[in-house]
């Protein structure tokens, strides 16, 4: 089964970070300028979504993607089959 | 660039504007630049001490002018608010009048940290229309014209305590000698104070022997991107070496390379706080060796850095035919904001 990352991204937002501006999440959303989502937030949503939606984000896509987007993120996120949180 | 330090971003910005004298050597002081660990060992980039005190000394020394202090801590802040207004609205038009504000107080201006509270330092000038005032931050490339009364607001968190005003009509052409002995002030060869800080803070939360609980070690590394940034000091200090020997630094194989560590070392940061969250929201003790081990990859990384712009110094210091003992100095940190 396809799991949608966008609806995965915006429960973690929804359940874990309540600062973040929801009402303007939309794929093109940009994470910092729309959704008020700063660094450390963004770094906890990742989190979120490696320990509770089966993805994670490769650290060193963070090092060299620019992350702008709700689009951006969804795009990078890879499906991760174990529970661990990887290094 | 991109925001580095405000204070020093402020300062700068009529240097920059002021033909043959270069401010990049300016931002020595800035890749080490000093910062607070409070009580409960959390990170932070200010602290209601900091004065700019050695900043100020060596703008002085590197371009003539001083940067006076306007704000008395010791009065209360609408005294003080009542000199930021007499200054702006009476400045003469040579005049520069800095002022710290909280940027949270306002969300009409774009603010990537989105930290509360952001106390951050731009200038100011009144306009035609007594209601609004320009606003210049050149730390964030953005200027503007905003109601007096919200940029006022935002002077007023008590967050906010500090300003300074100082006067552009003599900058001296920058004197290589004196450049040269800020670089021996600012430049630690042999360790790297913001990494050892962040080892610090680790182990007084991690382990059997930490004093403060591992649920607050996100919270006491939360400002690592504001002072992570800092490090991007570096390309204007190895680009104005080679361009002041007559080098090109811009698109140079050995420049691009110098900067691509810079970046790395930067994002690393990140890639450490990124770690953090994850020990911490996991559960996962495994994922702390893994932390150090990156702290001990940034150290190696910084001082590989350094031991690189310590070599084009010399080189530098040959072309200009200067020589100042290169010393890993033990003096008190730069303040920092």
């Amino acid at each position: 089964m396809r799991v949608n990352r966008h609806a995965a991204i915006k429960a973690a937002l929804q359940q874990h970070l309540p600062n973040a501006r929801l009402s303007a999440f939309t794929g093109s959303a940009r994470l910092n300028a729309d959704l008020a989502i700063d660094s450390i937030m963004l770094l906890q949503l990742i989190v979120h979504l490696e320990l509770e939606h089966g993805f994670n984000l490769p650290e060193e896509t963070l090092l060299t993607q620019e992350l702008e987007t709700v689009d951006d993120l969804a795009r990078l996120l890879v499906a991760n089959d174990h529970k661990e949180p990887s290094l | 660039m991109i925001k580095v330090h405000c204070f020093v971003s402020c300062v700068c910005e009529i240097i920059k504007r002021t033909p043959g004298v270069d401010h990049r050597p300016f931002y020595f002081g800035v890749w080490d630049a000093d910062f607070s660990v409070n009580d409960a060992v959390e990170l932070s980039y200010h602290s209601p001490h900091t004065r700019h005190n050695e900043f100020r000394d060596w703008y002085k020394l590197l371009y003539g002018i001083s940067i006076e202090p306007w704000y008395n801590p010791e009065a209360d802040k609408e005294t003080n608010i009542q000199t930021l207004v007499s200054l702006v609205e009476n400045r003469p038009s040579d005049r520069q009048v800095m002022v710290m504000l909280d940027l949270y107080r306002l969300p009409e201006r774009e603010n990537k940290f989105h930290q509360n509270p952001f106390p951050h330092y731009v200038m100011l000038e009144a306009t035609d229309n007594p209601g609004e005032w320009f606003m210049s931050d050149p730390d964030f490339r953005w200027e503007g014209v905003l109601p007096r009364a919200r940029i006022l607001e935002s002077v007023r968190s008590p967050a906010a305590a500090g300003g300074f005003y100082f006067d552009g009509l003599n900058i001296h052409h920058t004197p290589a000698e004196t450049v040269a002995a800020y670089f021996a002030q600012c430049m630690k060869a042999n360790h790297n104070p913001f990494t050892d800080a962040l080892r610090c803070i680790l182990r007084a939360h991690t382990g059997p022997d930490a004093c403060q609980p591992l649920a607050h070690l996100p919270h006491a590394f939360r400002e690592i991107p504001v002072m992570a940034i800092r490090k991007y000091a570096y390309e204007h200090a190895f680009a104005w070496l080679l361009e002041d020997q007559g080098k090109q630094a811009e698109g140079a194989p050995w420049f691009e390379a110098v900067c691509e560590d810079i970046e790395r070392l930067v994002k690393t940061y990140t890639q450490i706080q990124f770690r953090v969250l994850k020990l911490v929201m996991s559960g996962n003790n495994d994922l702390l060796a893994s932390v150090e081990q990156l702290l001990n990859e940034q150290d190696e990384r910084e001082l590989a850095i350094k031991t690189s712009l310590l070599e084009l110094f010399d080189d530098w210091q040959c072309y200009r035919n200067i020589g100042v003992p290169r010393t890993d100095t033990e003096q008190a940190p730069l303040e920092v904001l």
